[in-house]
């Protein structure tokens, strides 16, 4: 369990009620939560639409101020702006300035931060190649599509090597490789030490890298915990094995059954529709001319 | 030039406008904590309340301590880059193709061509500019805030502050552009508009008086040959030759030009140049106005002809009333050559006579202390007419009045009553700085001759005429003018766009640029001084079709509708106060259609007034946007 010291992220009793002009309640989009997030884990934030998860980043960023209890962000409240210093910030869609180039992005936003003018250069240099868009630098955002658009969001928010990223929905409208390139750089970012909050409603990207999750359903905490912890099923065991002969499958069985145990399933598994993809493209670039049908090779 | 509202100057002005400003300020401050306090004790009860309340003034401090320029010019820069890439140099594109076009609805034979070109070029500039102004102000956060781009600056650290600050500047900055090119492009179409020259031949244009096997043997000032100028840009300019073989060409429409003969053989051409004076950048030298009555005294105001605009004040021809400017600062260092005075002069004829005449007038200089007194021109004016007349540096003694003349002293500061003494110096000659001024103090005295005839005259319509400025410098501080509209209103599009969604915000900044425009009839109505009675009364007269003249029936309807105008004037009235007054920028328009320089009193006093208005709406902009929930749907 991490120390006091570790927790970057602190929410108590937080709650956000939206109201309509004349102060009467519209909705409750977040109901008490309480909610401590540790340096160097990345963090998912998961519930269906509505369940207030945007609303919860954009309380821990200041773009929302709670209607009661507390934010603590890096050790300062949220509403403190020296707390962006260490902060970076993808949104839902990559609200970007349309006509500026990536490169012209990525300097506006350095600048923002006050980074001096030759690291800030290095830096644009660096984070573009990173998200692969050197092709494309000079082109407007405007000509970009939108997992371009996302690539060079991501850029903006690591130009200022946060310690904390919040990242809400960050594989929304990006292809596969583009979803399992972002999968390997949020790994990639909490092996280098940073803390990551992502909100997705898509779950296996989610399970792929989030060491924790809290699940939201109608503004309110239904779970928190770590991942396997959470996915574990308690009462069922879980055995992998190659080339096992119809023999000791039989025999394995018989354990089963001895045991007065009940078998759930005995068979091949299955890869992940993902993996499969993967695979085939990295083949198609390995041997052009490779083709697959039904799963067989040709 | 009219100068209705004369600008006081800078020194004397600044300590108690910056009193009225720092106390209106302070007072709104003030307002804004107390309010700002009881609505955080109603939402989150005492302690809460107080706690939330000393946080946000916390925060204030931190954001005033850790403003970063180099933030605020990142976010000046987007600014200027957005309005660029959104094609901002349309607003150029449009004010040329009115220049081209612009021959086509100026007229050719104005009798001003100088101030008719000027006043185009500066109201064009001016609408264009403020309009440019309005939309990049007023359009650009509210659209930060619709594409939620303004999410990934806010989770920056940049203060509200320096974005609200960076909107202006870059918005100004973008604006100040335009307009530096509108500035130049202008200032060559009204140069090449007034530029012209006209076509002189001999014998044909200009007729010899005399014979010219004579012209050797006659006095050098004598006119041989008289004519005129072909005709160019409507008008042509009558031309004189003198025995002397001197040319002379008279001013036309403001203006002259230089003229020379060419001999080729026995053919003889003439040369006339471009036109010069056409535009200039006059320095006048105002003094103050008093007038002194028939029974010596003096008096602020002279007699009411029964002119509505009261303006300008008379005095009576042909008798001891004059109108007394006194001159400060008059030198000799300043004025080596004599006093080069200017006047525009009203004439009201109590009857016509002669049509024809005109009315005759004289201008005397005035010792103020010991009262010693000298006709220097007797002249002829016409009303409205601008005379240029030269006080001479040595005066002779024939017309210098051997007894002072005296006035009864007027109980304010600048009032001299004249110690009459018996030894004024006896000379022949004498030297208008030694005898008449007094520690740079000087009085010009005016007086009508015509008996039941009267002259009118308002301070700045006589002066001394300074050297002048150079025309294009002047040019160009005409356009601080429409920069100063500009600043102001960009101030308030950013304020209002800070919590206004684009097209509101819009509206509103226009609302004020108009409201600004009129605001002497808005504080009118305000003060309930204006025809037809406030808001609801004028409501009430529309409804019931009442003449504006005739008193409402004495109904309780009538006496509920004025009780409201009261206080809803009350309202208007602090509004109206609080509401930068855009015409009075016009001011350095009028001053370069008008042919003066523009003074940098005036330049400080419009300056500081910009100011002053733009540092309050940028911190209100910014209180206003560091406690919007930016994500707010």
């Amino acid at each position: 369990m991490a120390n006091e010291s570790d927790v970057i992220v602190e929410t108590k009793n937080l709650t956000k009620t939206y109201r309509d002009f004349w102060g009467r309640q519209k909705v409750r989009a977040l109901k008490a939560l309480d909610l401590e997030i540790h340096r160097g884990e990345i963090f998912g934030l998961l519930g269906p639409n509505g369940s207030g998860k945007t609303t919860t980043i954009k309380l821990m960023l200041g773009l929302l101020f709670p209607t009661s209890g507390e934010v603590n962000i890096l050790g300062r409240p949220a509403s403190d702006v020296a707390k962006n210093e260490r902060l970076g910030y993808l949104p839902e869609e990559s609200y970007l300035y349309k006509f500026l180039n990536a490169e012209e992005t990525l300097d506006f936003y350095g600048r923002l931060f006050d980074i001096p003018s030759t690291v800030r250069r290095q830096r644009v240099a660096q984070l573009i190649s990173m998200v692969g868009l050197e092709s494309s630098k000079k082109r407007q955002l405007r000509e970009y599509s939108k997992g371009m658009t996302r690539r060079i969001g991501l850029a903006q928010a690591l130009i200022n090597d946060p310690d904390l990223i919040f990242l809400d929905e960050p594989t929304s409208g990006l292809d596969p490789i583009g979803t399992r390139n972002m999968k390997d750089l949020i790994l990639d970012l909490k092996k280098r030490g940073k803390t990551i909050i992502m909100s997705s409603h898509l779950l296996g990207d989610v399970q792929d890298v989030c060491d924790r999750v809290g699940i939201l359903y109608q503004g309110e905490l239904k779970e928190l915990g770590r991942v396997e912890d959470l996915l574990k099923v308690e009462k069922q065991t879980e055995i992998r094995a190659s080339g096992l002969s119809e023999d000791a499958k039989k025999k394995i069985e018989k354990i089963i059954a001895d045991d007065n145990a009940e078998l759930v399933f005995c068979g091949n598994p299955t890869t992940s529709l993902e993996d499969l993809f993967h695979n085939i493209i990295a083949d198609s670039e390995a041997r052009p001319g490779y083709r697959v049908r039904g799963g067989e090779a040709e | 030039m009219i100068l209705e509202n004369p600008i006081p100057p800078f020194f004397e002005w600044i300590g108690g406008a910056a009193l009225n400003w720092a106390l209106s300020v302070l007072a709104l401050l003030a307002l804004a904590f107390i309010v700002s306090f009881l609505f955080l004790l109603l939402r989150h009860g005492a302690s809460q309340g107080m706690k939330v309340f000393a946080a946000c003034i916390r925060e204030a401090i931190k954001d005033v301590k850790l403003f970063s320029f180099r933030r605020c010019g990142a976010m000046a820069s987007l600014a200027i880059r957005e309005s660029i890439r959104k094609k901002v140099v349309v607003v150029c594109v449009v004010f040329l193709i009115l220049l081209m076009f612009a021959g086509w609805f100026l007229d050719p034979n104005s009798k001003d061509p100088a101030r008719l070109c000027a006043s185009f070029v500066y109201q064009t500039t001016t609408y264009l500019v403020l309009l440019l102004a309005l939309f990049l102000s007023s359009l650009s956060l509210p659209a930060d805030f619709k594409t939620k781009t303004i999410y990934t600056i806010v989770t920056k650290p940049v203060r509200a502050s320096e974005i609200i600050l960076g909107r202006i500047i870059g918005v100004g900055v973008i604006g100040s552009g335009v307009l530096a090119i509108m500035a130049v492009c202008s200032y060559f179409f009204v140069s090449n508009t007034l530029d012209h020259t006209h076509v002189l031949n001999d014998k044909e244009d200009l007729a010899y008086v005399v014979d010219r096997d004579e012209i050797a043997n006659l006095p050098p000032e004598t006119v041989v040959a008289k004519g005129y100028t072909r005709i160019a840009n409507g008008h042509k300019h009558q031309v004189e030759k003198y025995a002397s073989g001197e040319l002379r060409i008279f001013e036309e429409n403001g203006h002259t030009h230089s003229i020379s003969e060419v001999k080729e053989g026995d053919l003889v051409r003439y040369k006339i140049g471009n036109s010069q004076g056409a535009m200039q950048a006059k320095s006048p030298l105002y003094g103050k106005i008093k007038f002194r009555n028939a029974d010596s005294a003096e008096r602020e105001r002279g007699i009411n002809v029964g002119e509505e605009w009261g303006y300008r004040s008379y005095i009576e021809g042909a008798s001891d009333e004059a109108i007394i400017w006194t001159f400060d600062d008059v030198t000799p260092e300043r004025f080596a050559d004599g006093l080069p005075v200017e006047m525009t002069i009203s004439v009201f004829r109590t009857h016509m006579g002669n049509i024809e005449q005109t009315i005759m007038g004289a201008l005397y200089v005035r010792n103020p202390v010991t009262g010693m007194i000298a006709e220097t021109h007797v002249f002829n004016s016409e009303k409205y007419a601008t005379k240029a007349l030269h006080i001479p540096r040595e005066i002779d003694k024939s017309k210098v009045k051997s007894k002072p003349w005296l006035v009864k002293k007027m109980g304010d500061k600048d009032s001299f009553e004249a110690t009459p003494s018996a030894n004024l110096p006896q000379k022949e000659v004498y030297d208008l700085f030694e005898d008449f001024v007094v520690d740079g103090k000087l009085e010009i005295w005016l007086q009508c001759l015509d008996s039941q005839q009267y002259f009118g005259a308002a301070e700045p319509d006589l002066y001394l005429r300074g050297p002048d400025g150079n025309v294009f410098f002047n040019f160009v501080k005409g356009y601080l003018g429409v920069w100063q509209q500009m600043l102001i209103l960009i101030a308030f599009g950013v304020l209002f766009s800070s919590f206004l969604s684009g097209p509101v915000a819009m509206a509103s900044t226009f609302g004020i640029l108009i409201a600004g425009f009129c605001k002497t009839l808005f504080l009118e109505i305000a003060h309930l001084q204006a025809l037809g009675g406030g808001p609801i009364e004028s409501l009430n007269r529309l409804v019931t079709h009442e003449n504006m003249m005739v008193d409402l029936p004495n109904t309780v309807s009538t006496h509920v509708g004025q009780g409201f105008d009261y206080i809803a004037g009350g309202f208007l009235s602090i509004i109206g106060l609080a509401l930068p007054s855009f015409s009075d920028f016009n001011y350095y328009a009028d001053c370069v259609a008008n042919g003066y320089n523009i003074p940098w009193n005036s330049i400080c006093v419009h300056l500081v007034t910009t100011f002053a208005y733009v540092i309050p709406l940028f911190i209100a902009g910014y209180v206003v946007l560091r406690n919007r929930e930016v994500a707010k749907q």
